[in-house]
Formats: structure tokens, sequence, C-alpha cells
């Protein structure tokens, strides 16, 4: 069996160790071994965005992340969004705008546009659809995504 | 986006046609939601599945020895851990099969039939471990030619997939053994007659190529055997009874020893209706006495689960100087994949039924050949055939020199008007509307912009139909003290059902909508459900609900002549959530009985099961404008309109997203998606990086415009709206890039090659 | 007299014709006369006495649960089509 690495990281703002084998992937120890399983499997190979989180404050895949990466970094999943009564604005304008219908593409499509509009508070239609251009959905068309995407921005400058 | 809502002429709904939040909206966007892969249990183990690396092999003799002797392997199964059922029709959605078929399709006897085919599949106690033992896993195959071109499949000298295929020649088996499944017809009148007047005759071959569903969630699915025989599924899927009833015969067990406990599920476009890891899942629990879950990649996603066909449509159209049309021959022949069942006989009923035509003669061909088993995708067979028919039609409107509206609208069926199969229509059908809609939308009527010498612009128009599927729908209700509603029902939310369910029910009890809350059951909880799809559960859930709400408000009643201490014969009603007696103001609001039930009688729990007889048919039109770049062959779309007669929306803002999706999904199929394979029959493009489904980037907003013709047998008007959508855009899309080009693409998808490849020959 | 429209893969045993008539108050007794009419028939549509399972029936254009239950009136049009979901 290969060695384990131990490796002590930050997720949703709280310490968090774990051992992992050294080729294993971010996203596989999120899901398998603390349970966050917001961040979905759609391919594993980085093409699909299901497994998006925020890294330092980068948006990344993190089926693509080697675990032993994170070491000493800071880890932001779909599960550290919402406050305890309260969610995030794009989590809410997602929900108002429809814009999700399986909803499986979600989480890494809320976590991608909170990477955007963390760096540009109020994007163009053409500069959400570049961002989110690695995140699949199947079922939407992307139309209320987009849609969700500008509201949230809206809301977010409005509380400023 | 312009989103034009029709009114429908009773527009006293009060719930009906507004937008509410979802019940389970929270839980999906805060990661909350249990999906198939996010299922855990104590002492898991993990599944995987050796697939084969030959498209058409014999096998030989599987040695599994080494990888049972692996430490942490815990169970490994071949074909010949599961029972060999005989023929008899396995419920897999449209696209049929055998239960013999869908048990060698799930784990391949004596041939591996498919690149992909499963033939072998350990559980061990981690992914890792169970990987290491399938490399130890030695099959000895006999490779044999693969029989992977459609044309070359029908040949009478091909290799032969199943040495005892007989083709089903108009319903008598040939003697001879053949790659042809089926050839089937549907005939109307009298074609050569038909011919014989027509002025103007319009032919051509259409093809298509295998597409996937491409759901983002793979199939993933955890079982547990347990010691008494009892077998339990945790999985992502359309359809729980079906997979129930399957995974019985597949396993020879009654169906009372299998429950099937649906996850949320990510998507299925009815790529989620048969199963696949199901019963492998359970065998791999019987051997090891643990829960083992197994899910798919996505590369044996696309290798191995139930792709749609691929396609070769001859069509031949006769039609008067003035636009009648007078006569169609068409002849279908669709890639069934492995084993027979595509869906080719629904394609061939679908392609000409918006119109009235006196004469047709309709030959569909399903034809085995060595890629995978397909299963239902969205409207299955309608999206190839009806790519045919309407890019036929437009060469018509061309040749005729029409306004390809008016040619529609000019051989548009009406009630009264038989179909392909003779069966007429009973209840008012939108096609004439959706033409309408889109011939007065903004769209239509807002002038292209200028082609320059690189970028070429078109615009292109079509229609698609989809029957719908009504089956069967079962729920209960319980009332709550407080006024709330608890709905039981069984159908998994793929996109917003449970709010339309919901909100079908809070309008039938004149309660508000939050007041319901409803839940998805396993198969042991609620009564019998067909799958969520056939773009049934809104419509076919709406009646079950609807019926339900019937059940509870005579029971209310009831409960108020208790109280009231009325006689049978003292009329009381209930209307808009209240109750009222004989007397001057003698009423109840339904929270004040609610809250009042268990003092006179108990709980009130209302039931429903339906199986509703007529369909809404569903019709949609839509026009599309885009750019090719003669240089790149890349092609923008610019514009986008989509018009659908859904009958009723309940909740506005699902349909507009089931017609955006199904545009999207139509778009891609259109332009870019294929499955391409090698001389060997291998998958080349096995990832989502080169299986290319459309991005945001490739997509401008979708316009929608809901046209609501009512369908009378459903209480509140509802047609099925999830599928037609994905219809019109192949022919839309292509209709376009003709205008765009002048010339005529007939074989999808119009991927930049082969837009360069034409051009510059 | 009920119409039965013969699907194209029975002409052959219905002699050719589009459409019989046949008396009946279910489906099943619809078939059962026109056997003495197309002899075949029914082992065709009803091989264990029971509509095949990738058949339905339609009695005036609405879909049948009864299978060869399903009522049928003097007036009616039946029609055998193959089962239909959907995706
Ligand atoms: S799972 Fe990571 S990008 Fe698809
Ligand atoms: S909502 Fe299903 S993939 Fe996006």
């Amino acid at each position: 069996m290969t060695k384990r690495v131990h490796v002590e990281t930050r997720i949703n703002g709280r310490e968090v160790d774990f051992l992992c084998e050294p080729g294993q992937s971010l996203l596989e120890v999120l899901r398998d071994q603390l349970h966050l399983t917001g961040a979905k499997e759609g391919c594993n190979n980085g093409n699909c965005g299901a497994c998006t989180v925020i890294l330092d404050g980068r948006i990344v895949d993190s089926c693509l992340v080697l675990a032993p990466e994170v070491e000493g970094r800071e880890v932001t999943t779909i599960e550290g969004l919402a406050g305890p009564e309260h969610l995030h604005p794009l989590q809410q304008q997602f929900l108002e705008h429809a814009a999700l219908q399986c909803g499986i593409c979600t989480p890494g499509l809320i976590m991608a546009a909170k990477g955007l509009l963390d760096q540009n508070p109020a994007p163009t239609e053409e500069e959400i659809r570049l961002w989110l251009a690695g995140n699949l959905c199947r079922c939407t068309g992307y139309d209320k995504i987009i849609r969700a995407v500008q509201a949230a921005a809206q809301q977010m400058e409005a509380r400023v | 986006m312009v989103t034009t809502t029709r009114p429908s002429e009773k527009t006293t709904h009060k719930v009906i046609g507004t937008r509410p939040i979802r019940p389970d909206g929270v839980d999906k966007v805060t990661g909350r939601a249990i999906y198939g892969a996010d299922v855990t249990l104590p002492g898991l183990l993990i599944g995987k599945v050796l697939r084969s690396p030959f498209a058409h092999a014999r096998i030989r003799n599987i040695d599994t020895g080494a990888a049972e002797r692996l430490p942490g392997v815990r169970a490994v199964i071949t074909a010949a851990d599961l029972p060999d059922p005989d023929k008899g029709m396995a419920d897999v959605g449209e696209a049929s099969a055998t239960y013999r078929d869908l048990s060698h399709n799930v784990m391949a006897r004596d041939k591996a039939l498919y690149q992909g085919h499963a033939v072998a599949a350990v559980a061990a106690e981690s992914a890792s471990i169970a990987e290491q033992a399938l490399a130890l896993i030695t099959v000895d195959y006999e490779p044999l030619p693969p029989v992977l071109d459609l044309v070359e499949a029908m040949k009478d000298d091909a290799p032969l997939l199943h040495e005892d295929l007989r083709t089903n020649e108009l319903g008598t088996l040939s003697d001879k053994p053949s790659n042809i499944a089926a050839h089937a017809r549907f005939l109307k009148g009298d074609p050569a007659a038909g011919f014989a007047e027509a002025d103007v005759i319009v032919e051509r071959t259409y093809t298509t190529t295998m597409v996937h569903q491409g759901y983002i969630e793979p199939h993933a699915s955890t079982a547990y055997w347990n010691a008494d025989g009892k077998i339990t599924i945790w999985t992502t899927t359309q359809a729980p009874f079906a997979i129930r009833d399957n995974v019985a015969v597949l396993l020879n067990v009654p169906v009372s020893r299998v429950k099937v406990i649906p996850t949320e599920i990510g998507g299925g476009f009815g790529g989620k209706l048969p199963p696949y890891v199901e019963p492998l899942a359970a065998v791999l629990s019987r051997k090891s006495g643990a829960p083992v879950k197994m899910t798919m990649s996505r590369t044996e996603e696309l290798q191995a689960s139930g792709p749609t066909s691929g396609s070769r449509t001859h069509v031949k159209i006769g039609a008067k100087r003035d636009g009648t049309i007078v006569a169609v021959e068409a002849s279908l022949a669709y890639e069934a994949g492995a084993f027979p069942g595509s869906s080719v006989r629904f394609g061939s009923l679908c392609m000409f039924a918006p119109y009235d035509i006196p004469n047709m003669q309709l030959d569909s061909y399903d034809v085995v050949v060595n890629k995978p088993k397909v299963a239902a995708y969205r409207a299955p067979g309608s999206p190839a055939a009806m790519f045919a028919s309407e890019s036929a039609l437009d060469e018509l409107a061309e040749r005729l020199g029409m306004d390809p509206i008016e040619l529609r609208l000019k051989n548009s069926a009406k009630v009264g008007t038989r179909m392909a199969n003779n069966i007429p229509f009973q209840h008012p059908v939108g096609n004439v509307k959706v033409l309408e809609a889109i011939r007065e939308s903004d769209h239509w009527r807002s002038p292209l912009p200028e082609s320059t010498e690189t970028r070429k612009i078109g615009r292109g128009l079509a229609m698609g139909f989809w029957p719908n599927a009504p089956l069967k729908s079962s729920c209960f209700a319980t009332v709550n003290p407080d006024g709330s509603v608890t709905l039981v029902e069984g159908n998994p939310d793929i996109g917003g059902t449970r709010a339309s369910l919901a909100m079908q029910l809070a309008e039938t009890l004149g309660i508000p909508y939050e007041k319901v809350i409803p839940q998805v059951a396993d198969t042991e909880t609620v009564g019998y459900n067909d799958a969520t799809g056939g773009s049934r559960t809104t419509f076919t859930g709406g009646i079950a609900v609807y019926e339900l709400g019937q059940d509870i408000k005579q029971q209310l009643i009831e409960r108020a002549r208790i109280l009231w201490q009325l006689n049978p014969e003292d009329a009381i009603v209930y209307e808009d959530g209240t109750i009222r007696g004989p007397k001057e103001g003698q009423q109840l609001s339904f929270d004040q009985l609610a809250a009042q039930l268990f003092k006179t009688g108990g709980p009130v729990v209302g039931r429903a099961s339906v199986s509703p007889k007529h369909v809404g048919f569903a019709f949609g039109c839509h026009v599309v404008d885009l750019a090719v770049d003669i240089e790149t062959g890349k092609v923008e779309i610019l514009r986008y309109t989509a018009a659908q007669d859904v009958g009723k929306a309940v909740h506005p803002s699902y349909v507009e997203g089931q017609i955006q999706g199904g545009v999207a999904q139509g778009i891609g199929w259109a332009l870019n998606e294929e499955y391409v394979y090698d001389e060997q029959g291998r998958l080349v493009n096995a990832s989502f990086l080169d299986y290319r489904m459309p991005t945001s980037l490739d997509l401008p907003m979708i316009e929608t415009i809901l046209v609501e013709e009512p369908h009378p047998p459903h209480p509140f008007g509802v047609r099925g709206v999830g599928e037609v959508p994905i219809v019109p855009p192949l022919a839309a899309v292509a209709n376009a890039i003709s205008h765009a080009l002048g010339h005529r693409f007939t074989d999808l998808p119009i991927s930049p090659r082969r837009i360069i490849e034409t051009l510059y020959p | 007299m009920a119409t039965v429209w013969i699907p194209a893969q029975l002409l052959t045993e219905c002699g050719g014709r589009r459409q019989i008539e046949a008396p009946g108050r279910t489906v099943g007794e619809v078939l059962r006369n026109l056997e003495r009419d197309c002899p075949g028939l029914l082992a065709r549509l009803a091989p264990n006495g029971e509509l095949a399972p990738d058949l339905a029936v339609s009695v005036d254009g609405a879909i049948g649960t009864l299978g060869l239950l399903e009522p049928v009136e003097p007036t009616s049009e039946v029609f055998l089509v193959p089962a239909l979901q959907g995706g």
C-alpha cells in the first residue's frame, strides 16, 4: 500500500486535517473522506466544472488538484457559502430564476460564478458566458443561469 | 429573452402560472441534496467493471483467480453469476428490449458486442484496489470483425452480431439470420396514386450519428443484499419501479424482494431508464456480504451506457404547385446498437405528424451494430426523423417559392386528421398556433443582418412533434393539523416536478403552494409510478394530484358535516379552500378544519392512482439566425426563438427551462456532437473534451413563446412539455446553414470540418 | 360493428384489407370475431391470450389500459399500435 500523506488545511473557514494517498484528488478527499459531497464528479478530467471549488480565492476543478497540494491553503466549497439562516445572493438568485433543473451542475456553477463576482462585481453577459464556459450544464441551455448571475451581481452591488 | 405567455381562456388560477421557488431548491443550491454518487453506508465497498476493449469478440474464457486473491478484494463476478433470463419484454422506456438482451447487455455472456461491454466486475475495499483487481482479470477474446456502418450492417453478407436474430419483416420472421431486427411500416392512403398527382417532388437522404444524452451526473448505484434475501438499491434513475421490476427479473427474485430508493437525479433525458450497474452491484453485494457502490466514469458513460441511434433516412415528398402535399414516402434505418430496439418506429410516426397528408408510406428498419445498445433520448426517434422531413419541407418551400410557414400552414393537421398510424387527432392541437406565433414574433419580423465576404448569415425554421406518453401515476397525501399537506409521490424530480405537482395540488385544494410539502418516495412507500420521462410527470402526475385533491375535499366535507351535525342530504360545498354549510355564515377555512381532524375521526389521507387515456400532443416551431464563418467553418448562433404549445404552463419558468435546455441539446446535435469510431469500433472521443456539448459561450439567450392551447382531458389543460423542444433545432439549424451558404447539408453534425470540406472539396 | 384498422404488418393475414368491420363489446371479442375473417391474426396479436407487450390498443384514439378487455362501442375505431413511452 502506498504511504499516506498527512495534510493540514482550512476548509470553509475551519482547520481540517486528513490522510490521503499522494495521487488522490482533492475532489475524492472532499467527497469520500470529508463527506463534503456538494462538489460533484461529472468527468474527473477537468472538462465539466461540476467539481469547482475555490482555492485561495481562485476557482479550480477539484478533480484536477492533488489533495496534498492544499496543505496550508484555504479551500471554499459550496457547503461554505450560505450562513445558518441565509443563502448567498447567488444561491438565492439561482432559486428565484429557476437556474437549475436537475441541479447537479449547480454547486460548481455557483462556485465558479462566485469566483467571477469576487473579482468583477458587474460583469457583462459576454464576460459571464466566457467565465462559465468551463462549467457544463445539460439541462438549462444556460439562459436562466446567466440571468441569475446578473441578478446576484446586482443584489450584491446594492448591498455594498 | 422575451417571454410571452399568452393567457389561456381561464385565468382564474391562483397558483398555476405563478413562479414559486421549488421545494427542493435550497438543498440543491447548498450542496446538501443527495445524488447517486453521494450515498454512503457503513462498510461500503466500491465496485468496478471490466469492459471489453473489442467491439466484437467471442469470450472464450475469463480467469478471475488472481483478482480474487488480491488483498482487499471482496467479490468478483462474471455473467456466470447472473441468471440467464428468457425473452419477455422489459420496460426500459420507448427503446424496447427483451429481458435476455437486457441481461446480456448488463454483462456480456458469450460475446462482447461493443467496446466497453461489461465482462466482469469486482468489489473491493477501495477504488484503487478495485482498479488493480480489474487489471488482474484475464479474458481470452477471439476478436471478430466489427459491424459499424448501418448500410454495411444491413447487407446480406455482413458479419452477424446475433446468429439467432431474424428479421421481423412486417410481422413475419425471416428464415435467414440478419442484423436487421425489424422492418415495420405505417401505411395510409395510396402513395403511388398520390405521387402521380404531384407537380414537384423533393427527394433526399439524410444521416445523423450516434449522440449521447450527456447528463452531467454519471450512473451511480449502491446495493445491499441483506442476509434475509432483501435487496435494497439506492440509485439515480428516472424509473425506480421499472428498475425494481427489471432487477427482479435479471436476478430471478420476486419484486417483493427488491426495494429501490431513488436518489436525487442529475439529468437523464431517457438515459437513466434502463438498468446498468444496479444488478451488478446487487450480485457483488450478495457475494461479499457488504453494501457495494458503483459509479460509471464519463468514459464508461460514453462507451457503454445508452446513447441514441445514428440514422439514415430517405425522404420523398410530392406536392402540387400550390403547395398541397399529396404524398410522402420515407425509409428510416436506425442503429439499435448491440441489441434490437431502437426508437425508429416512433421516428417514422412523428416525422409528418404536424401535417394533413392523404398518402403516406413510412418504412422503418431497426438494425444492430457493434455499438452500445441505445436508450431513449428526449422525444426518442423524432429528432433524426424530423431533421429529414423538416429539411425536405424547407427544400420544397424553396422549390415552390413559398414561405416556409405558409407551406406548413397550408398542410397543417387539425382535429380529425389521421396520423401515419391512421389514428385521428381527437382534441385540439397547437401546430397552427405555434406557426402563427413564430410568424408574428419579433424575431421572424426582424431583418437578418447582412452577410459579409466571409461571414454568411442565414435563417432557418422547423417544426417538431412528439406524442408524449401518459402512463401511470399514484400518490397519496396527508392533511396535517397546521393546514399543510404532505404529498407523497413516486417520480424522481429531474427538473422541478416537486414544484409542478405541489402547485397543482395546491390549486385543486385552494390552499397556498407553500402549504404543500412534496416527497419523492421509494418503491415500497408509494403506489406504482411509471418513469419520469415521456413528458409525463407534470401531466399525469398532475391528473393524479387533482384526483387526490378531490378525494381530500370529499373527506373534509364529511368532517365538516360531523362538526356541524348536518344530515347526509345537507349541501356542503368546498370552494377555494373554504368549506361552507347550508346556514348563513357556516364556514371553515381549510386550516381551521385541518386543526380539528383528530376530533372528527382522525387524520385525512387522500389517494389517487391514474392511467390517463388521452395524451396531449406536443408541437413546437423554432426559428434560428446564425452566421457561418466560411474561413473556419464555425457556426455562431445569433438568435433563437422557440414557440411551443404547452397546453397550460404550470410553472412557466420551468417550462421555459425545458424548452431552452432542449434547444441547447438540439443545437449540439446539429453542430458538434457525434460518436466517432475508428475502424476497429473504438470510440475515439470518449471524453467531454472531445465529445463537444454546448457551453455557455456557444449559445445566445433562447427566446421562448409559450402558446397555451389547453388539452381538454387534463383538469388544467396541461400538455407534456419536456421532450418536443429537442426536435426542431436539428432541421432549423441545418436549414439556416443551407440558406446562408446556398448548399443543402444533409448529414449531421454540420461541424466546422464538414462545412470546410463541403465548401472546399 | 366496430372498425378495426389493420396495421401494415398484418395486412397479409387480412388479405390486404386496411379496415375490417367486426362485432364485439371488447377489443378481445372484436379480435376473436375478426379471427374468422383473418385466420392467424390472434396468434400474432395475443400469442399467450394477452396482448403482445410491445403493442397497445387504441379505441377511438384513446390509449387503452385494459388490453383485450378494453370496451368497444358499435361505432368505434380500433387501432393496434406500438406501445409508447418516452425519454
Ligand atoms: S469532475 Fe472535475 S471538471 Fe468534471
Ligand atoms: S441543471 Fe442539470 S446539468 Fe445543469
